[in-house]
């Protein structure tokens, strides 16, 4: 079952191929549409075995090395896949006619990301991992705006660098394991075991640490972020935000924080810190970005950078809203990128100061879109705020000038989300703005959007599932961490509501 | 009382159907649903208090709980409505009132071309205002916190061509978002030190704080309260918040949102009880703001700015009420004020749509015959806010500044002595200024459709009658009724002392209420003085801008923050993208350097080889 | 019997013959039979070794060579007449578009 998930949209990329190009758009969403149908009938399995994975396949691959074709779904792995299926889902046929490569290319990009969450031996993550970064390169170069080969170049300098690290880290896990156990193995529950020294943590988490910075991305590694995200079309920058940006931020949870425990108390601080500038500085750039695209992107840097302050405070309440926040942030992020693509597309410009009026002429657009933007702001009841407030509390119990200084970023996003909205909505509409067109959002593209609207709801009236279904493997990871924190939490852990 | 959440749930689903549906319902289908549901509230609330009313006091509380709303290691949140006789009141409120709004807008939007996203906003306001009070925790009261202020965002800027209208809009939102931040961190402070964020958990357990702590939670919970209930200085935003519709206005002044803070400190009496800094400081704030509010209300030509500003000036009297521990008097203030506020606004309303959209002052005047409904309604309303005696803001005003006196508190008793004394001149100035003398303007004044009018009946009667609910001496239902509420925990109830009335005190307000009826029959009743003495311009001129605290605002943080921004993209571009761009050139540079080495000959490619070769074999011979 | 050294001046000179041709001559079709000529100096190396030590590994690695050099001249042959389809000359010099 796992392989067929896997599999799926591979073969839907290969089909595609043989398919006349006019039915490449409904091929590519049929396969989308049977991966998430997939991701959701493995929603019980996920939860099935006492073992550390609901359901392990494994199968050896390069017998010399240790390296095993395994691929494992546990609840942490449950929902960032079915946030994949779903994201792409949406995504793929959100713009209609485009060549039948785009469509390939992005079944790959889903597949290649299901792995990397899927994956339990270090080295199918590495090859997922890298694999990822060519469509999602292709698709930036050969389908993106009028600076898109420089964006592209940028994009696979930035992923490819760090990733070597990553790589010397992972062989060095598998050295580890051969001197320890007597022969090389990459499979994450056998590495579980090592017992590694403090100077080797510190490099190896290092090393991983780096790669992931980069890909989520945060401050200061976010500089190919601003080009990627503007040049690309807007379900590749989707795809970038939401769901690539999330395989960095599980490879904290999965790999970094359970196999490093000393190094990622070491190393804490630093995150921390990381985290915070994120937070501060994407909020205050995005307040002055011209460019509405960019805005989102930003906003975007300011709250993985929340996420990463979550994982970084290493308490279990901060681990379940980090979780909960990446399930919220991809969900409310593919709904602001594509919806702010329409509106692109419908004024012919991205300049907030040229956009407006956007009320008059579109009104369902706008209240899409201004249900998204609120969302995203963290307003109460919807879903953006059950992360925030899970996430800061976490902190809150460890380290409570963190969360002072994270909760400005809740001002500041209401005071750039707003300003965004209003820009697009309010005044005139630019001289751009698409004559004979319709300036409304098309029927289709309503319903596509329309279910990431309803999470947005029910996620916010109760987000509870997500914590419940990550609560075990999250339960692990913090045993391996030793979280420091817990036995204060558990001072206080006879709580609330009632 | 599970089934309590159908008075939440009926406007949600008509918010819902009206935004979904809206369009192919029509107007008249989409306004039956909305009005239709907000009267199911309203008769459901009724059935509840009648309910309440049949139990002894002791058992009028319930708290049924619904779902788990999060579980999250050591937070562990749930979804539960308080219904008890403090909710029972503000159900009756918002269901009452907001219902004879939405009903009296039917009229007067009827030619807007956005009707049913207007009702679509009006019962998603009145769902979020129902959920903040109905909430039995913290967090859930946040979260009908942050949507009333999405709902006063949309209707503020409903008209949303219109510059100011957008501003004001985003004023409102970022301040009340500054407030929801206050909430949000005092919520943290909660669940770390308590681990509970439910308000008997809270209640019951704050004995185990330090002062410190519940003075910083009581503090927070207070910028809250002051951002959404319009306290200096946070109050800039709701005078301009009548840039939206009139009905809007009503709704944001009377029934729902500004009465939110007053509502939230008067359930957490617990923390403030506990935290008397924080007390005395909403006590003084609260006069001060009073004070500050009438003065500027004095000199204001926009019809709708002077009531905003007397709004402004009402809520200060509440607040000097809940920080000296007069709950009661305080809700009771807020009862009376939500009658002839709604009343004033909607009676502005119908001059405004009589007169096709003019809102200044200097040029009505004389409209008495033209609208007699609402000239003898708006009159009721006018008095009830000057708090004439025997009209209802007599009785709910003299209750506060009686029970300020008997509790010590002489200073605070004095400005709002004298605030009330303006009250009555900036109200009966407007109220000379629009109906009396004679007509300044060009248009042909009307009166309104009786579905503007009957509410404005129905409201007069409210403002005419509801202070006999408490009258000084003899009766005090509204004190027995919120008795069980605020005898549950400590600090809740005065001293049997401090409610008896002061005669005195009682004749000296109203006598100054009478005086400055007649100072302003005076000046605006029988002619309007157009010129002012020469001494009073800067004055004048002073409180016509607002003692200039928008400006000081904008400077102070406007200004910084857009600082703040340009050096973050500053930093972006010059220092991240130039340590980037300055690897990207190392590396450009070296393949330069590089470069020549490949010159595209490929017998020189050879040669090179063959004396690589050459220095091999040499070096592997001869070392 | 003829002396190993024998074999290999000659082989030595066949090898300098040809790298000659590589760097003096521009026609690729030329270069390519110098190169030829390299690899059959290097071979007669190999067999006369061969020969000199009685042990066959020369012999095996002869024949590899003559493998690979047909592969190769196979390939480089298809190279240059795609090369002169394109550009009506083979002219080495004028192939310079690595040019850094």
């Amino acid at each position: 079952m796992l392989e067929l998930l896997f599999f799926l949209p591979i073969i839907g990329a290969l089909l595609l191929l043989l398919l006349p190009e006019r039915a490449a758009r409904g091929g590519a969403f049929i396969a989308a549409l049977l991966t998430l149908a997939v991701s959701l009938v493995l929603i019980p399995s996920a939860f099935g075995h006492s073992g550390a994975y609901g359901m392990l396949s494994s199968v050896t691959w390069v017998e010399a090395w240790g390296v095993h074709w395994a691929l494992g779904l546990d609840g942490l792995s449950l929902v960032l896949t079915i946030l994949t299926a779903l994201v792409t889902a949406v995504a793929i046929a959100w713009t209609p006619a485009r060549p039948r490569t785009y469509y390939v290319l992005f079944l790959l990009l889903e597949a290649f990301s299901l792995g990397t969450f899927l994956a339990a031996d270090l080295f199918v993550f590495y090859v997922f991992w890298e694999a990822m970064i060519i469509p999602a390169y292709l698709l930036i170069a050969g389908f993106g705006g009028p600076r898109r080969a420089k964006a592209a170049i940028k994009f696979l300098i930035y992923s490819l660098a760090p990733s070597l690290l990553m790589l010397v880290a992972i062989v060095t896990l598998g050295y580890e394991a051969f001197l320890q156990f007597g022969s090389w193995s990459f499979s994450l529950p056998v590495l579980q075991h090592l017992v590694l020294p403090t100077s080797v943590q510190m490099w190896v988490f290092a090393g991983f640490a780096i790669a992931f910075l980069v890909k989520i991305p945060a401050f200061p590694f976010h500089s190919w972020m601003p080009e990627a995200y503007a040049e690309s079309p807007a379900p590749v920058t989707a795809m970038l935000s939401a769901v690539l940006s999330k395989t960095a931020l599980y490879g904290f949870l999965r790999i970094a924080l359970p196999l490093m425990p000393v190094a990622a108390h070491r190393f804490a601080p630093a995150l921390g810190v990381i985290a915070l500038a994120s937070i501060l500085y994407g909020a205050l750039v995005a307040l002055t970005q011209r460019d509405g695209k960019l805005v989102i992107g930003y906003s975007s840097l300011s709250h993985l950078g929340l996420v990463l302050l979550g994982i970084a405070a290493l308490s279990y309440t901060g681990l379940e809203g980090a979780v909960l926040q990446m399930v919220n942030h991809g969900i409310y992020a593919t709904a602001l990128f594509l919806l702010f693509g329409v509106v692109e597309e419908r004024m012919g410009t991205r300049d907030l100061q040229a956009m407006g009026g956007l009320e008059a002429r579109g009104p369902i657009l706008a209240g899409l879109f201004l249900i998204t933007v609120l969302t995203a702001l963290g307003l109460p009841g919807l879903q953006g705020f059950a992360g925030e407030i899970t996430i800061l509390t976490g902190v809150y119990l460890v380290q409570p000038v963190w969360a002072w200084i994270a909760v400005i970023s809740v001002i500041l996003a209401a005071a750039y989300f707003i300003r965004l909205f209003q820009k697009v909505a309010h005044g005139t509409a630019p001289s751009t703005d698409q004559p004979g067109g319709r300036p409304e959002i098309g029927g289709m593209q309503i319903a596509l959007v329309a279910p990431l609207i309803v999470l947005m709801f029910v996620l916010g009236l109760y987000p509870n599932p997500v914590p419940r279904a990550v609560s075990r493997p999250l339960k692990s990871v913090t045993q391996s961490v030793g979280v420091a924190a817990t036995t204060r939490a558990t001072a206080t852990s006879e709580v609330a509501g009632k | 009382m599970q089934d309590a959440i159908g008075i939440l749930l009926l406007p949600a689903l008509g918010s819902l159907i009206a935004a979904v549906f809206g369009r192919s319902l029509g107007r008249k289908a989409t306004s039956y649903v909305t009005v239709g549901a907000m009267a199911l509230a309203f008769v459901w609330a009724v059935s509840v208090f009648l309910r309440m009313l049949s139990l002894p006091p002791a058992q009028r509380s319930f708290d049924p709980v619904y779902w788990q709303w999060i579980k999250a290691g050591s937070l562990s949140l749930h979804f539960g409505l308080l219904i008890d006789p403090l909710s029972a009141i503000f159900l009756l409120i918002v269901t009452g009132i907001g219902f004879l709004i939405h009903l009296y807008s039917i009229g007067y939007m009827h030619d807007d071309a956005n009707f049913q996203r207007f009702f679509s906003y009006l019962n998603l306001f009145a769902f979020a205002m129902l959920v903040l009070v109905t909430a039995d925790n913290f967090l859930f009261l946040l979260v009908g916190w942050g949507a009333v202020g999405l709902a006063s965002y949309l209707l503020i800027g409903f008209w949303h061509t219109r510059p100011s209208a957008v501003s004001a809009a985003r004023k409102a939102l970022v301040l009340n978002v500054a407030g929801d931040v206050g909430i949000m961190l005092a919520i943290f402070i909660l669940v770390m030190t308590l681990g509970r964020v439910s308000y008997s958990g809270v209640f019951s357990h704050i004995s185990s704080l330090t002062s410190l702590q519940v003075e910083l939670i009581a503090f927070l919970l207070y910028l809250g309260a002051a951002a959404k209930s319009a306290q200096f200085p946070l109050h800039v935003w709701l005078p301009d918040a009548m840039e939206g519709p009139t009905p809007v206005s009503a709704l944001i002044h009377a029934a729902t949102m500004v009465t939110a803070g007053v509502y939230l400190i008067a359930r957490a009496y617990p923390i403030f009880h506990a935290a008397p800094v924080a007390a005395e400081w909403v006590a003084g704030i609260g006069a001060f703001t009073a004070l500050f509010a009438a003065t500027i209300a004095l000199v204001q030509n926009d019809i709708k700015r002077v009531i905003a500003y007397s709004t402004v000036s009402q809520l200060g009297y509440m607040f000097l009420a809940v920080g000296i521990s007069a709950y009661a008097a305080g809700i009771f203030h807020l009862t009376m004020h939500a009658f002839f506020k709604a009343l004033l606004f909607l009676g502005a309303g119908s001059v405004i749509h009589a007169l096709s959209g003019e809102q200044d002052m200097r040029k009505m005047g004389g409209l008495k015959k033209f609208l007699p409904i609402t000239y003898w309604t708006f009159l009721i309303g006018t008095a009830a806010n000057a708090g004439v005696p025997f009209f209802s803001g007599f009785f709910s005003k003299d209750a506060i500044l009686g029970e300020a006196l008997a509790t010590g508190h002489f200073w605070l008793w004095l400005v709002g002595v004298v605030a009330a004394f303006f009250s009555a001149l900036y109200i009966f100035r407007l109220f000379f200024l629009v109906f009396h003398g004679t007509y300044r303007g060009d248009g042909h004044p009307h009166e309104s459709p009786p579905v503007m009018t009957v509410p404005l009946v129905v409201l007069a009667i409210g403002a005419l009658l509801g202070g006999y609910l408490a009258v000084p001496g003899a009766w005090n239902l509204f004190d027995q009724w919120l008795a069980p509420v605020y005898s549950r925990y400590p600090g809740g109830l005065l001293p049997a002392a401090a409610t008896a009335p002061n005669w005195g005190a009682i004749a000296l307000t109203s006598v100054l209420v009478l005086a400055a009826v007649w100072v302003a029959w005076n000046l605006f009743g029988r002619q309007v003085r157009e010129e002012l003495p020469e001494g009073l311009r800067p004055i004048h001129k002073v409180l016509y801008n607002k003692y200039y605290i928008d400006e000081i605002g904008h400077a102070v943080f406007v200004w910084t923050v857009d600082r703040l921004a340009v050096l973050a993209d500053l930093f972006d571009r010059v220092v991240v993208d130039g340590i980037v761009m300055g690897i990207a050139a190392l590396v450009k540079g070296w393949g330069e350097a590089l470069a020549p080495f490949q010159s595209g000959y490929l017998r020189r490619y050879g040669l090179a080889v063959l004396i690589g070769g050459v220095f091999v074999v040499a070096y592997l011979t001869l070392v | 019997m003829v002396p190993i050294s024998y074999y290999l001046i000659l082989s030595a000179l066949l090898f300098s013959i040809g790298t000659v041709g590589v760097l003096i001559r521009r026609n690729p079709l030329q270069m390519f039979m110098s190169v030829e000529l390299m690899w059959n100096a290097v071979n007669l190396s190999f067999v006369a070794f061969a020969r000199q030590y009685l042990n066959m590994a020369g012999h095996v690695f002869v024949f590899l060579v003559i493998t690979v050099a047909a592969a190769e001249v196979a390939i480089g042959l298809a190279i240059i007449v795609l090369v002169f389809r394109n550009r009506e000359h083979a002219d080495v010099d004028e192939l310079n578009v690595m040019k850094g």
